[in-house]
């Protein structure tokens, strides 16, 4: 079980914060609240691969990273998800490339996260 | 790309109080080992990292004080048609120790340069066998490192489907409110098989 705590709406690209500012204004199945923390289950991070923009690639066609691989190996249980250019794509602590690559415009793909 | 996450874990954390004083133990697959504090005898990666602390330091103030680098040492191959024998990736990351039941978290070296602890994953090794430490060495790195790591909190009591439950601080993870996760960034030094030709500093894209 991964639980994180209530989001502040707003990111820069550097920094996603999400220090608790009050109660969520929606409801979550298992939310557990306590000292001024919401804490809420989640199954599956997110993040973008900007460079991408400007290598001429999608994204997700070189093998992954390091540090995504850390971030994995230190989160088993989470689902884990690149957005690029064009494609959204899985990743884990175990396999050297992307997998599940989903090709299309990132409006329709990514209801394809979960 | 920085994450600042805020998480608690409420799994149960079993800890072995029976430590044995064997250097090594045996299970059933595993032979486990410990976190072995180290010296870097290879000059240009510590010049290297050197580099990437103070870099790292003058970029992000809460590196100043929190926080470590990162080397994963991995396996060679080519890089621009130059056969390469191993590659060092480095960062800085923030991430904590605290659930022992994924040892994959923890480095299998450890040592400090200009005051920052940085810990050394050798992933040649991952694909061969399973890594497990001894629950000693484990509690050991713990303590070293837990200066550099976000504070935790301490969580009494929680509220969950209009119940108020006790928390049992025996048994649960450690709330970091601050906690920072660093993705993204950092170098990788290529090491040519030809010790003629001189490493390669490569800043990561991804």
């Amino acid at each position: 079980m991964f639980l994180l705590s209530a989001t502040k709406k707003g990111f820069s690209s550097k920094e996603i914060q999400t220090q608790a500012q009050g109660a969520p204004s929606e409801s979550y199945s298992g939310l557990i609240h306590s000292a001024g923390y919401y804490f809420i289950s989640v199954t599956a991070s997110v993040h973008t691969h900007t460079p991408d923009r400007s290598d001429g690639t999608n994204g997700v066609s070189h093998n992954v990273g390091a540090d995504d691989i850390q971030f994995a190996s230190n989160h088993p249980d989470l689902k884990n998800w690149i957005i690029g250019c064009g494609a959204v794509a899985q990743y884990n602590a175990t396999n050297s490339s992307f997998f599940n690559i989903n090709s299309g415009a990132i409006s329709s793909n990514c209801s394809l996260i979960q | 790309m920085k994450f600042r996450l805020t998480t608690i874990f409420l799994l149960t954390i079993l800890v072995n109080n029976s430590f044995s004083q064997k250097k090594i133990q045996l299970n059933e697959n595993n032979v486990k080992t410990a976190i072995r504090e180290i010296d870097i005898t290879n000059k240009f990666l510590v010049e290297e990292v050197k580099k990437i602390i103070k870099s790292k330091k003058n970029k992000d103030s809460v590196f100043k004080t929190k926080g470590y680098i990162r080397i994963n040492v991995k396996g060679g191959g080519v890089y621009n048609n130059i056969p390469i024998s191993y590659k060092y990736y480095i960062n800085n990351d923030y991430h904590s120790f605290d659930d022992i039941s994924n040892q994959d978290i923890f480095p299998d070296y450890y040592t400090f340069i200009n005051g920052k602890p940085i810990l050394i994953f050798s992933d040649v090794y991952d694909k061969i066998f399973k890594k497990t430490f001894l629950d000693e060495s484990i509690l050991s790195f713990q303590s070293i490192i837990e200066p550099y790591l976000f504070e935790k909190k301490e969580i009494d009591k929680v509220q969950f489907e209009n119940k108020e439950l006790v928390t049992n601080h025996r048994n649960k993870y450690p709330f970091r409110p601050k906690e920072l996760i660093q993705v993204h960034g950092g170098i990788t030094i290529y090491f040519p098989v030809d010790g003629g030709i001189m490493p390669i500093v490569v800043k990561n894209i991804y």
